[in-house]
């Protein structure tokens, strides 16, 4: 495939796949979802207007507090609000602003909202062409298609919050990375990319850790000082805002965030499972292709880094040289940031404080390790890889067709059934006559069953308002 | 370390008697004997059946006919007859031994009587996962198997209960152990694959999964007279079922089966590998109990089609493409069980999932957890230590601070964040004599923190 034809389809995905985000977008995931998106554009907006940032909050931390009411909510407004980084409150609420709002009152879902969704075409992209740049084009596309498809990821990109901005800079400053990775100008870029990054939310901080390991394994001394400095200094600016506003808030902001995440025993890494949310805890979002992406994101360090290194003969190890600890600037080398930012997270979030959007930083990732999966399920088409997505994609597929046509009676086990006496007939049958395994036919069943899927899911990204709560902003 | 066979041996059943003992702890009091009405359920059945000759016990359908009240532990139980909807096989088993343990009450509810044959049955479990991941690996993935087995809390907790999945577990791990070993023309071992298949497939439905797995393997293999004899088990448990069903009420049977299949897979949307995933409890969906081990041994089990089987570890001798590696075989019953009970439940209600359905799968995941961490010790990677050390790092943190004073709890992230960032810094450089030697020393400290915390399940575990 041609780079030009390559740009193309990856242009027509990240196309359809806004798209998809348009649909409903304003109320659904519903008004009410999580009252974070107002925090936003009031905050910017008010920084904007009057050098102050000022927006709603409940932490005890500040002093003063006005109850005031929009949309049948009341909120807690605090002035100097300064809890996190200015990047997107300023980018969002200029954007309210250039559309003529100016009073808090007066914002709307369908208006702030539009930012995230751009966001998130823009990251289709981006996906697309780290994910090309590190595993070739058949997993770039592949891995847009999985993002711009997956219900769970589309509700999530339509979310007016913080981390739908660390998405794309954290995507853009990988690609840049391995993209102009002998070019003078890569640090400047790294860096700028890298300091946005922190500049949007202190759990970026993983970003620029990840590449620095990175460039400290290959010894790039200069560059690891560039992007530092760079970093460091977009770093610095939200605590020299807090020292002008009020240095004791800040701090006592920061102990107080702290505090309120740390809450109960580390259980992260099984949150992750319990809760497949986007929002809050109890509003649970049954998708098998996030639950098949963390699967296999979180054992990725046991087959996505060792292919290389040894091989195995009879289910053991067998060494063939010395193994280096990690990878420099491979291919494997862009899951060191969604495996950083998992640790910051296990460290950081106790078990009972749990929002989905935390998380969507790593959606990308969960689509490349799918994606990559995926294309190593169809180059070695082997039955008990097809049995994993067979009982996590297939039965969620289902579920969705079960619950958007409202036929619960639906007997779901006759059509699983069918497709495993597919599976049956394209895997063991052959083995069982002796017969050399055909992959042309196994690999055409694979697209056809992967072709249902990605259909499936654009059908139930389309129908969402039927399986999900769906509610407009009321007008005032 | 070179290991001989009698020193395995020796350890291993060492290992198992601990492992026992750990289970012997509050063993009739956590969980309790209102975990779930399950255990009284097969108890009561066994024991009217061998004193009767009638099995009467508590049922959730409705279609039986007789039905009598008694009173017990402060509920009123209607005790219906004859129960025909699950296969005797546990139920003589548990109705006997409580009978054996000196019990005068058909309708016994002391779990110190009722829980003996588990236990026992754990006792087993423990040193047929030794074995089988020495089978399978070596020696010493089979002893760590076997020590991550006996001591994490959740599955001493589930090894305490007296349900069928505990009877069903040994007896796969037996077979497995048999298939690993004997060559496929000794047919005392095929005859012995035959009757623990008939074994599993009396002691529950699902339990046909043995007799799929061992026919697959023996059909690949060219056993075609292996295959006539495990389908021959299979044949004749079902039969025996049956007539066991009909001398009693054939139209009963039929009837419990159709009300079974609407209460498990009709019941819902199909969600049993979210369940799996979701739902960390040894019983009730709601009642969790967060144990990391068993998560990490899940998502090895499930996603080692990916690390464990590589297309380059392959026996090319042969003209078969599947079972060539002893590896898929450790494998195939899970995944075939797995594919089943996808088939057969919803999952999605309260009622359609237990936490007890997915107990056959903790023997394989405990030893795809002790065999990725023996092989940390051979090859260190920054990332593979990384992941388990948040996930069994969490694990350690977790017990111990859920064993001390809730005033305590706010510090976790101190010891979480040393002991991450010690892996960081003995991993990021390879240095394997030190690796070898921390890698020693946090597996003792996460058996240490296990067996505390079983000592501690009373304060824990409600």
């Amino acid at each position: 495939m041609k780079n030009k034809l390559f740009i193309i389809i990856l242009l027509f995905i990240a196309l359809f796949g806004l798209s998809l985000r348009l649909i409903d977008y304003d109320k659904l995931p519903p008004f009410g979802e999580t009252r974070d998106e107002f925090m936003y554009p009031w905050a910017g907006m008010s920084l904007i207007q009057t050098g102050i940032p000022t927006s709603w909050a409940d932490f005890y931390s500040y002093k003063t507090k006005t109850p005031v009411k929009y949309w049948g909510v009341n909120f807690n407004l605090v002035s100097p609000w300064n809890e996190k980084p200015p990047l997107y409150p300023l980018l969002v609420g200029g954007w309210a602003l250039l559309n003529g709002i100016t009073q808090f009152g007066e914002v709307r879902l369908s208006l702030i909202r539009q930012i995230p969704i751009f966001l998130n075409f823009l990251s289709i992209i981006l996906l697309g062409l780290l994910a090309k740049e590190a595993f070739g084009k058949k997993v770039g596309l592949l891995s847009a298609v999985l993002y711009t498809t997956i219900p769970t990821i589309v509700m999530a990109n339509r979310l007016s919050l913080i981390e739908n901005l660390l998405i794309p800079l954290s995507l853009f400053t990988l690609w840049s990375l391995y993209r102009f990775k002998d070019k003078s100008f890569m640090p400047y870029l790294v860096g700028l990319g890298c300091g946005l990054t922190l500049f949007t939310k202190n759990t970026g901080l993983a970003l620029p850790l990840a590449i620095l390991i990175i460039l400290f394994n290959q010894k790039q001394w200069k560059n690891i000082f560039i992007i530092s400095i760079i970093t460091g200094f977009f770093g610095i600016i939200h605590p020299i805002m807090g020292y002008i506003y009020d240095w004791n808030l800040y701090l006592s902001l920061n102990n107080e965030y702290y505090n309120a995440m740390r809450l109960g025993v580390p259980e992260t890494i099984v949150s992750l499972f319990r809760f497949p949310v986007i929002g809050h805890k109890e509003a649970i979002f049954l998708d098998g292709g996030m639950l098949a992406g963390w699967i296999l994101l979180l054992s990725s360090p046991f087959w996505l880094f060792i292919k290389n290194s040894h091989s195995r003969v009879n289910g053991n190890l067998k060494f063939e040289n010395k193994i280096p600890t990690f990878v420099g600037m491979t291919s494997e080398s862009l899951f060191i940031y969604p495996y950083l930012f998992i640790l910051q997270m296990c460290l950081v979030v106790g078990g009972q404080t749990w929002f989905g959007w935390h998380w969507f930083p790593v959606y990308p990732f969960l689509a490349i390790i799918l994606a990559l999966s995926l294309v190593e399920l169809f180059n070695q088409p082997e039955i008990f890889k097809f049995i994993f997505f067979y009982v996590v994609l297939a039965a969620s597929s289902i579920r969705f067709i079960m619950l958007i046509t409202d036929n619960l009676a639906l007997d779901w086990g006759k059509i699983l059934g069918m497709i495993l006496a597919v599976a049956i007939a394209l895997w063991i049958i052959p083995c069982l006559a002796g017969r050399q395994a055909n992959h042309k036919i196994r690999k055409f069943a694979l697209l056809t069953l992967f072709a249902i899927f990605i259909a499936i899911n654009i059908y139930t990204v389309i129908n969402l308002k039927l399986i999900y709560p769906s509610l407009h902003q009321p007008l005032n | 370390m070179h290991l001989g066979k009698s020193a395995f041996y020796f350890l291993l059943i060492i290992v198992s008697v601990f492992g026992l003992y750990l289970r012997f702890i509050d063993y009739a009091t956590v969980p309790s004997v209102y975990e779930t009405s399950d255990e009284l359920h097969y108890a009561w059945g066994g024991a009217t059946l061998l004193k009767t000759g009638v099995p009467k016990s508590w049922s959730w359908f409705t279609i039986y006919k007789n039905v009598e009240q008694i009173d017990r532990i402060g509920i009123h139980w209607d005790i219906k007859s004859p129960i025909v909807e699950k296969p005797p096989l546990y139920f003589i088993l548990s109705g006997a031994s409580v009978l054996l343990a000196g019990s005068q009450d058909l309708y016994e509810t002391d779990l110190r009587l009722i829980r003996i044959l588990p236990l026992f049955l754990s006792f087993l479990t423990i040193f047929f996962v030794g074995i089988l991941a020495k089978k399978i690996f070596n020696p010493q993935i089979g002893l760590m198997a076997a020590l991550i087995y006996a001591t994490t809390p959740f599955i001493v907790l589930a090894n305490r209960m007296s349900l069928t999945e505990n009877f069903l577990t040994p007896t796969v791990l037996l077979a497995l152990i048999i298939l690993v070993s004997a060559n496929i023309k000794n047919y005392t071992a095929v005859w012995l694959v035959g009757l623990l298949s008939a074994i599993a497939l009396l002691t529950k439905q699902i339990g046909i999964s043995l007799a799929i797995t061992a026919g697959i393997f023996y059909l690949i293999k060219r056993g075609f007279k292996n295959v006539f004899i495990i389908s021959g088990f299979a044949a004749l448990a079902s039969v025996i079922y049956l007539l066991f069903a009909y001398s009693y009420d054939g139209n009963l049977f039929w009837l419990s089966q159709q009300v079974f299949r609407e209460a498990s897979a009709l019941a819902g949307l199909p969600e049993v590998f979210v369940s799996i995933f979701r739902n960390l409890t040894i019983s009730i969906k709601s009642k969790q109990f967060v144990d990391s081990t068993v998560l990490v041994g899940y998502i090895l089990l499930f996603s080692a089609p990916l690390w464990l089987l590589k297309s380059s570890s392959k026996d090319k001798s042969h003209n078969y493409e599947l079972l060539t590696t002893n590896s898929e075989l450790l494998l195939l019953f899970p995944f075939i069980y797995l594919t089943l009970f996808a088939l057969g439940q919803s999952g999605s209600t309260p009622y359609t999932f237990w936490g007890w359905y997915a107990f056959p799968f903790l023997p394989f995941g405990v030893i795809l957890l002790a065999k990725v961490l023996y092989d940390l010790t051979l090859n260190s990677n920054l990332f593979t230590s990384l992941i388990l050390g948040i996930s069994l790092g969490s694990s350690v943190i977790q017990f111990i601070f859920l064993a001390l004073p809730d005033g305590f709890q706010k510090y976790w992230q101190y010891p979480f964040f040393a002991l991450l960032l010690i892996f960081i810094a003995i991993f990021i450089k390879p240095n394997f004599k030190y690796q070898k030697l921390f890698l020693r020393l946090f597996f003792c400290l996460y058996l240490i923190v296990n067996i505390l915390t079983v000592f501690n399940l009373k304060n824990i575990y409600q």
